[in-house]
């Protein structure tokens, strides 16, 4: 029993032992150097890991003061922009405020020439061969509030003026003048201005038309550029009507001289004993599309001077009025590249000027013109005018006979810039008074910018 | 004989004035806020702010010739259109129009306020209705011709180049926030 329960025992024992032996690890046997080398490895691997989480944590620092410096950063640029902002605003609220450079205007325009006609005879007295600064103008607007501005236009012509023969040129006041806009779509204005007659007299910087020169008939019968003191109301009605009326200063007829384009006063020291008036309905309803007609009435043409010895004549009463009407009409269509300008102009004069110095046919004055043109590119234009005036239309006697005078004219345009224009045409005159070896046939350049 | 006539002529044109005076009266002018009442049906959003600045204000100088006159643009989205008010010198004063633009094309224009005293044709509709569907070509040029109205080349160039502004401005907008 006692062997039985010793074995048992011992039996027991042993298993436990093996078995305890089973859940530990195999044991390895090692070398004592091997054993060195693996404690070495071990040591350093437990160095390099403090190391790591020293860098770890040395990082997480960093990152933390960069995540506070980019608050920071975040918080300045956030401050920039609020005071950006806050200039912005006191900028945007000034551009409110009214001073006085934001509400004036200055500009002008000017036009540079070469004239070179030449006629088929030994008259030097009309060839033209010349260069010339055909007009420099200088403007400056001032707007009071939004519905009251003044304007005005300065001119000096053929570059010098002075009191000598030798300064071919002047310098004028084309236009002064306030405007009004008592209403929507009406104002009125008081001072000296253009009246709104034919195409160029209101609208005539150079990059505006074709041509060297102005339209002939325009300067002739117009008589462009018209510039008169007076008080013109203008106003819009129904869809593309528009209408101007006025009341202003009337040409005068002096020293035996019936020109019309030189009995212009100009609003200097004008004689208001006759006064004028000009009305226009004008339509721009569609689109590149214009058509105008204008009237203008003056009750004497000579303004009650008609004692002066130059032009009276015996016939004439003392009291006699020479009274004139004149009458424009127009139509400018653009389409595309295609553009058309046709004018005509007349003017019917009492027939009493017929009895006054170089009066014959002057009881009539006509002229038209009519110019195609073609756009060739945004650049370059091309076009053709033919002019007839007469300004001795109301007979065909004396110094009246055979005064028609017809004129060719082509040429281009190209535009350097929209306001800056070089312009090229030759012109052929065809002059019932004068032979052809007498016509003034020629060519013309020039260039011409406003701003 | 012509006295007579012409009296007769000028009173009745007073008359004929007095009376159209009477019933003109289209009034061409709109408000700015009106405007865009009437583009958002009284739910005007709030106005965005374009800074002009690198990029942007080099093509916008292209466009104008100059650059513009503030350096900020306010704008109006919705619903992928948007409102522009801008400003541009005619012949001598700004002339303010205003657009709508959608799909990159111009689907409203309006003259708003006009200064001048001449060149006032560009707010008529026969005009401005030239410009709807209008869409910007290369180099920003404008699709549609536009006819020129004589008197006015200043204020329908001034009115040209805002469009092609306006057709910029919401493709960049647009881009922005894609």
């Amino acid at each position: 029993m006692k062997i039985k329960q010793f074995s048992f025992g011992l039996l027991v024992s042993m298993t436990m032992l093996f078995a305890s032996n089973g859940f530990a690890s195999e044991q390895i046997m090692v070398d004592k150097d091997e054993y060195e080398q693996l404690k070495a490895a071990v040591k350093f691997l437990m160095s390099e890991r403090e190391a790591n989480q020293q860098a770890v944590e040395d990082a997480k620092q960093a990152a933390e003061a960069a995540a506070a410096s980019a608050q920071v950063a975040s918080e300045t640029a956030e401050e920039a922009t609020e005071v950006a902002e806050a200039a912005a605003e006191a900028i945007d609220d000034q551009a409110g405020v009214n001073r006085w450079f934001e509400k004036t205007q200055i500009g002008g325009y000017a036009e540079v020439l070469y004239n070179n006609g030449t006629q088929n005879s030994d008259n030097s007295d009309n060839i033209s061969n010349e260069l010339d600064v055909q007009r420099f103008i200088f403007y400056i607007g001032h707007q009071f509030t939004d519905n009251l501005r003044f304007f005005s236009e300065t001119e000096l012509e053929h570059s010098r003026a002075g009191r000598s023969d030798d300064d071919p040129g002047h310098v004028e006041l084309e236009q002064a003048y306030i405007e009004w806009d008592y209403a929507q779509n009406h104002s009125v204005l008081a001072g000296l201005h253009l009246p709104p007659v034919g195409i160029v007299n209101e609208t005539h910087e150079p990059e505006t038309f074709y041509g060297v020169e102005r339209p002939r008939v325009e300067s002739r019968i117009i008589p462009t550029t018209y510039r008169v003191i007076g008080v013109k109301g203008h106003g819009q009605f129904a869809d593309g009507f528009s209408y101007d009326l006025g009341i202003h200063e009337g040409l005068q007829f002096d020293d035996g001289d019936l020109d019309i384009r030189d009995s212009r006063q100009s609003g200097a020291r004008a004689n208001a004993e006759a006064l004028a008036g000009t009305g226009r309905i004008k339509y721009t309803g569609m689109p590149g599309l214009e058509l105008a007609a204008s009237v203008q009435y003056q009750s004497d043409m000579v303004q009650d001077e008609i004692s002066n010895s130059n032009l009276r004549r015996a016939s004439i009463p003392a009291d006699g009025d020479i009274d004139g009407l004149q009458t424009t009409l127009h139509a400018i269509y653009e389409h595309g590249p295609f553009g058309l300008r046709a004018l005509y102009a007349r003017w019917d004069i009492d027939e009493d000027i017929e009895d006054l110095a170089d009066g014959a046919g002057r009881d009539e004055m006509e002229g038209w013109y009519i110019e195609p043109s073609w756009r060739l590119t945004e650049k370059i234009g091309v076009f053709g005018r033919y002019t007839l005036i007469d300004e001795r239309a109301g007979s065909n006697d004396g110094d009246a006979e055979d005064s028609e005078e017809k004129r060719w004219l082509f040429g281009m345009n190209y535009w350097l810039h929209p306001n800056v224009v070089l312009k090229a045409d030759v012109q052929l005159e065809d002059d019932d008074d004068r032979d052809s070896d007498n016509d003034l046939d020629g060519f013309n350049l020039g260039v011409g910018w406003s701003f | 004989m012509y006295k007579n006539k012409i009296k007769f002529t000028f009173f009745v044109s007073l008359i004929a004035l007095a009376f159209f005076n009477l019933v003109s009266a289209k009034g061409v002018y709109l408000e700015p806020e009106a405007f865009l009442s009437g583009i958002f049906d009284q739910a005007t959003p709030e106005a965005s702010r374009l800074l002009i600045k690198g990029e942007l204000k080099k093509d916008i100088k292209q466009i104008l010739g100059h650059r513009y006159k503030t350096f900020r643009i306010p704008y109006w989205q919705k619903d992928g259109r948007t409102v522009w008010i801008l400003e541009e010198i005619g012949k001598e004063l700004p002339i303010t129009a205003g657009f709508v633009v959608a799909d990159g094309k111009i689907e409203q224009f309006k003259v708003l306020i006009f200064r001048e005293s001449r060149g006032w044709e560009v707010r008529n509709d026969f005009f401005t209705q030239q410009f709807y569907g209008a869409h910007l070509l290369p180099k920003q040029k404008l699709s549609h011709h536009i006819d020129n109205i004589t008197g006015a080349t200043m204020s329908v160039d001034a009115m040209k180049k805002l469009s092609r502004m306006a057709l910029y401005l919401h493709q960049h907008v647009t881009q922005q926030s894609k």
